[in-house]
This record gives structure tokens, sequence and C-alpha cells, in this order.
């Protein structure tokens, strides 16, 4: 009994910090898929936010080209001076384009 | 001698463990009403209402002002990149 305590002790501290570890992940919040679109537009380039102090888009993420397949539910997803926040489903991350390279909705 | 190395063994695994925790613990704390947070996490997803559709993206080290707080999330003024205000997921300040 004595010699398995210490085994025990460490088997218990790694659950305990298991537990703990999983407590301080990001919890679960379901958010919805924004309609299928396509970026329409010859080449669009994709900034990671609007900044209102500018006012203008900042950060440039990468250039899109004709067809690349976005999210964007209008209505829904804001669309500031033009600049409309969508996802890239290339990467699956959030940007901002400009609003009238959007198009082709539900066409995938 | 094998009891020694067995408690050593163990005190190690809690050290190790109290160490991994510490930091993922003091990492990640509730917003509080009139305080200008810091984020913690890598990326902060700013929303229009709470889990609704993004309107911008918080980075590490950014800050919110944190002016109301209703189940789970926390409504505010999103500094640096936005300089709006917005919903976030209340817990992933410093």
């Amino acid at each position: 009994m004595t010699r398995k305590a210490p085994l025990a002790l460490a088997v218990a501290a790694l659950t305990l910090g298991g537990v703990t570890l999983a407590a301080g992940a990001p919890a679960a919040t379901a958010v919805e898929v924004p309609t299928h679109a396509i970026n329409i537009c010859q080449s669009a380039t994709m900034y990671e936010n609007y900044n209102f102090s500018i006012p203008g888009p900042v950060t440039y993420m990468r250039t899109l080209g004709y067809g690349d397949k976005i999210g964007h539910t209008p209505g829904k997803h804001p669309v500031y001076n033009g600049w409309a926040s969508i996802q890239d489903f290339g990467p699956n991350d959030w940007g901002f384009i400009r609003e009238e390279c959007i198009g082709g909705y539900n066409s995938w | 001698m094998k009891r020694v190395l067995r408690t050593a063994a163990a005190t190690s695994v809690l050290l190790v463990a109290g160490l991994a925790i510490a930091p993922t613990q003091a990492d990640a704390a509730n917003g509080t009403v009139g305080v200008r947070e810091t984020v913690c996490a890598q990326d902060l997803q700013l929303r229009t209402d709470p889990g609704g559709a993004r309107s911008g993206t918080l980075h590490y080290g950014q800050t919110f002002l944190v002016e109301r707080v209703i189940s789970g999330w926390a409504y505010g003024f999103a500094y640096g990149d936005i300089n709006h205000r917005g919903w976030v997921q209340d817990g992933w300040f410093c």
C-alpha cells in the first residue's frame, strides 16, 4: 500500500492536471456557417480587420482569385463602408473584402 | 532506494503538473465591467451579438474595455486594430 501511494499520487496529479487544463480550454461555441459564395472579382484583397479610427481595412492577409470559395450572409455579417466580413473557405479564416466582389451565392 | 526514487518521481510529476496548470489559470480570466482588459487569447473574435456574426479579430496583448457582461459574453470597446464596440467571449482576459 505504501509503495503504491506515490504512483497513485502521480496518476491523481496527472488526472487533476488534465481536468484543470480542459476547463481552461476554449468553450465550445456554435457558430453558424455563413452562406456559401465566391469571389467574383479578378482579384480581391483580403484584410483581417476594419479599423474604425482610420476608417478603413487593416492588416493585409492575402489576395483572392476569381472563384475562390468564401462565406458571407447578407444582412447578418457586417459590411463597413463597402468592406464585408467574409470567411475564406481555403484556410477557413475570416477577413474583409469589397462587398461588390461577393457573388455566386449558393453556387457550391 | 526505490521508494526514494518513486517519491521523487511523484513529486516531479506534481511540480510539472503545477507548472503546466498555473499559466493556463492565470491566462484565462473573466472581464470586469469598467476595466480595460488585456486579451490573453491568441485570437479573440469580436462579434455583433453574443455568439453572432464576426466583425473583427482581437489579438494577444490588445485591449478591450468591458462595459457589460452577460452569460459568458462581454460587451465593450475593442482597441487596437478595430476601435469599435462589440461582443467577445468572456474569460479570455489576462
